[in-house]
């Protein structure tokens, strides 16, 4: 297909379904399409009320914009709300005040190490050289950094955190419905269903408000789904996709790599592929999608404090080792006992060697996550009991590991015991939980130029007036994501998009009369 | 008919009084008085209604609504939505007085009425259900078994 043929089709549809409320009308051929009418006009539309659409949707209102931002969800916020939100930046003050040395060259260059060359390293350089921007973004509008970290991959410390996601995420709607409010809308509970084109441009959206997401049954939620009633709402400048990820989305994931559908998620329960589906089928380029990142409830680099073993009491992994190796072990163990997660268990002294305590504390608290609690036992026959497991093979497996401890060598796994700083299974009390990996973040999306443009499969040029940024968009990462990588990437795309939204040309589009 | 139907209605809009009893013994129970939302509904459709969506709710079962006390008024059942939080805090205060009287749970972090995550944000019927049973939002997430009791 060729361009304009492709922009032909593209409109054809979205004629289709903006007629489609009144289905009698005769089919209008695209070219001569120009009447397409709205229930309500905005200059910019932005899917998602996550942290990329939010910075896309201020710095679009901010330019003077009339904004409106929709989520499909109960709540405003996304995956974005609940995350960590550690935001790895270059140039930031905390950095100043320490006298560290960074450059985006750096950060890309760390970004791109755990790629295993997936994805294009122009766009992960991007993401580097826009964070001092986004880090004063933030701060100019309420958000304030409580802490500065050196984390797992990073070259130099540079991660700064505000103590969650709701500490960035409230600062901003907040801003926003204050210094805002003349411009920007915030509408959650309405849910994009379609993209309206005419003649090849992008000019509008078919929602559906009042939509009540079935959290029933959230795996069906985007096939079954009925709530709500139907709308079309234009866009004079152009739409940004700021959709996140689909971590929930096990159908998908299962597509995609058989194992991945044994992972827990704590992402949005609405975090699926619907909104991506759609727009592949109109020709948006899906890149990376076999990508995943996993993670624990407790920080990787901790896990190598304590054991690993399945079911029946054995070991089966280098409990030292990179995120993505454990993980697709324990989920192939997953498989082979019924879905039954491995446990992992330390002693005191284990627990003491966390690097990062107070990811143990939440677990301790219940506080961690689907499945992501730890308990304290007195002795391993309490842990073989509270698990159920036979005392006296949890109780061989515990002395077989303290006795290949205390030889130095890992004959089974090469587990390095000279970094284990005296963690072992030895000293009361001992700590355990079931350990399954959980899928936090989706490299793969829709593909995207380094001006946020989204791009078209079958012809490799920009769809006019479609944008996207965050989670939604693939390629960014590569393989695995760098730790506290996303919150760069979600600013980057967001400003860009919202800058570059913002400078379209506006076409003039009609408001139905009521 | 008409003049019933009118009748009828002048009936439901008169105020009621109630009492509802809170969670902490502590608190003092207060009178509320509600509005009753007018109706064109006839009443034996009503009854009708609440056949096929029987409430769960013994307290508002006790009281005696019916499905316009708290949807309001409507002309065919498909339109009506679950509940906002607005609307059932014209009965059960503001969300902070909610709040308090789960504040125990307020020194883990843990109390859903004043979320760490979602403050305010959420509507209550994500967790209490009228036709169904009530759920717990927070185990969308979350290991909540160790936190609190099933959602009344
Ligand atoms: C537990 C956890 C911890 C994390 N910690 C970190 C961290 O410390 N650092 C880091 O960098 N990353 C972290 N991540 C990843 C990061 O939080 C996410 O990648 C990021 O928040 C995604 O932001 P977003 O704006 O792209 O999408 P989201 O915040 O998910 O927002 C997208 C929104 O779009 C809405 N939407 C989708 N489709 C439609 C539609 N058709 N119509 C209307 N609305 C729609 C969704 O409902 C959602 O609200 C973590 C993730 C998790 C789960």
């Amino acid at each position: 297909m060729d361009r304009r043929t492709f922009l032909k089709a593209g409109a054809v549809t979205a004629t289709a379904t903006a007629l489609s409320v009144s289905s009698l009308a005769p089919f209008v051929e695209a070219e001569e399409n120009t009447d397409v009418e709205f229930d309500e006009v905005f200059d910019i539309i932005v899917v998602g009320s996550g942290l990329a659409g939010t910075t896309s949707a201020i710095t679009a209102a901010e330019q003077g914009n009339k904004v409106l931002v929709v989520d499909k969800m109960n709540i405003l916020g996304g995956t974005s709300l609940i995350s960590g939100l550690n935001f790895s930046c270059v140039g930031s003050d905390e950095q100043k005040a320490r006298g560290i040395k960074d450059s985006p060259e750096l950060m890309a260059q760390d970004m791109r190490k755990v790629s295993e060359d997936y994805g294009d390293p122009e766009l992960a350089l991007t993401v580097a050289t826009m964070t001092t921007r986004f880090y004063h973004f933030l701060k100019d509008r309420g958000v304030v950094f409580k802490e500065f970290k050196q984390l797992g991959g990073h070259s130099v410390a540079r991660a700064v955190w505000a103590g969650g996601g709701a500490f960035v995420i409230r600062p901003l709607h907040d801003y926003a419905k204050k210094s805002l409010a003349d411009r920007l809308t915030m509408r959650k509970r309405c849910r994009v269903d379609n993209i309206v084109f005419d003649n090849g441009r992008a000019v509008g959206i078919q929602v559906r408000e009042n939509y009540y997401f079935n959290f029933d049954a959230p795996e069906k939620d985007d096939e079954q789904n009925q709530t709500g009633k139907i709308k079309y709402v234009g866009a004079r400048k152009g739409i940004v996709f700021a959709s996140g990820g689909y971590c929930r989305d096990k159908k998908l994931l299962g597509a995609e790599a058989d194992i991945l559908e044994e992972t827990n998620s704590d992402a949005n329960p609405g975090a699926r592929s619907g909104t991506l589906q759609m727009l592949l089928s109109h020709g948006a380029q899906a890149v990376n999608l076999s990508l995943f990142r996993l993670a624990y409830p407790i920080p990787t680099e901790d896990l190598m404090w304590g054991m690993l073993v399945n079911p029946e009491g054995k070991r089966f992994v280098n409990e030292f080792g990179n995120r993505n190796t454990i993980g697709m072990t324990i989920l192939k163990e997953k498989q082979k006992f019924d879905g039954k997660a491995p446990l992992l268990i330390y002693d005191q002294t284990g627990a003491d060697n966390f690097h990062d305590k107070q990811r143990f504390q939440l677990s301790m608290d219940a506080k961690n996550g689907y499945q992501g609690t730890m308990y304290k036992f007195q002795s391993i026959k309490e842990v073989a009991k509270h698990f159920g497991y036979d005392p006296l093979v949890l109780q061989k497996a515990v002395a077989d590991y303290n006795a290949a401890l205390d030889s130095g060598v890992d004959k089974e796994f090469s587990k390095d015991f000279s970094q284990m700083n005296g963690a072992a299974l030895k000293k009361a009390p001992f700590y355990a939980m079931p350990l399954t990996p959980k899928c936090t973040y989706t490299p793969g999306g829709v593909r995207i130029n380094k001006a946020a443009q989204m791009l078209n499969s079958t012809t490799g040029e920009i769809f006019t007036g479609l944008f996207a940024a965050g989670e939604a968009t693939g390629g960014v990462h590569g393989a695995m994501r760098l730790t506290a990588c996303s919150v760069p990437d979600c600013g980057a795309f967001g400003l860009i998009s919202g800058d570059n939204v913002s400078a379209m040309i506006p076409v003039e589009l009609q408001v139905k009369k009521k | 008919m008409k003049k019933l139907l009118i009748v009828l209605g002048v009936l439901v809009i008169a105020s009621i009084a109630f009492v509802y009893e809170g969670m902490n013994a502590k608190e003092q129970s207060k009178e509320t008085a509600v509005n009753m939302p007018a109706t064109t509904l006839p009443a034996s459709k009503l009854t009708e209604l609440q056949k096929d969506y029987p409430s769960k709710n013994d307290q508002h079962k006790k009281l005696g609504f019916d499905c316009v006390t708290c949807h309001g008024d409507f002309k065919d059942p498909k339109e009506v939505l679950p509940l906002q939080k607005e609307q059932c805090l014209t009965c059960h205060g503001d969300y902070k007085k909610v709040a308090k009287r789960t504040s125990f749970l307020d020194k883990k972090e843990v109390n859903p009425h004043d979320g760490f995550h979602h403050k305010d944000q959420l509507d209550c019927a994500d967790c209490h259900r009228e036709h169904k049973p009530s759920v717990n939002y927070c185990a969308n997430c979350h290991d909540t078994k160790v936190w609190m009791k099933s959602t009344p």
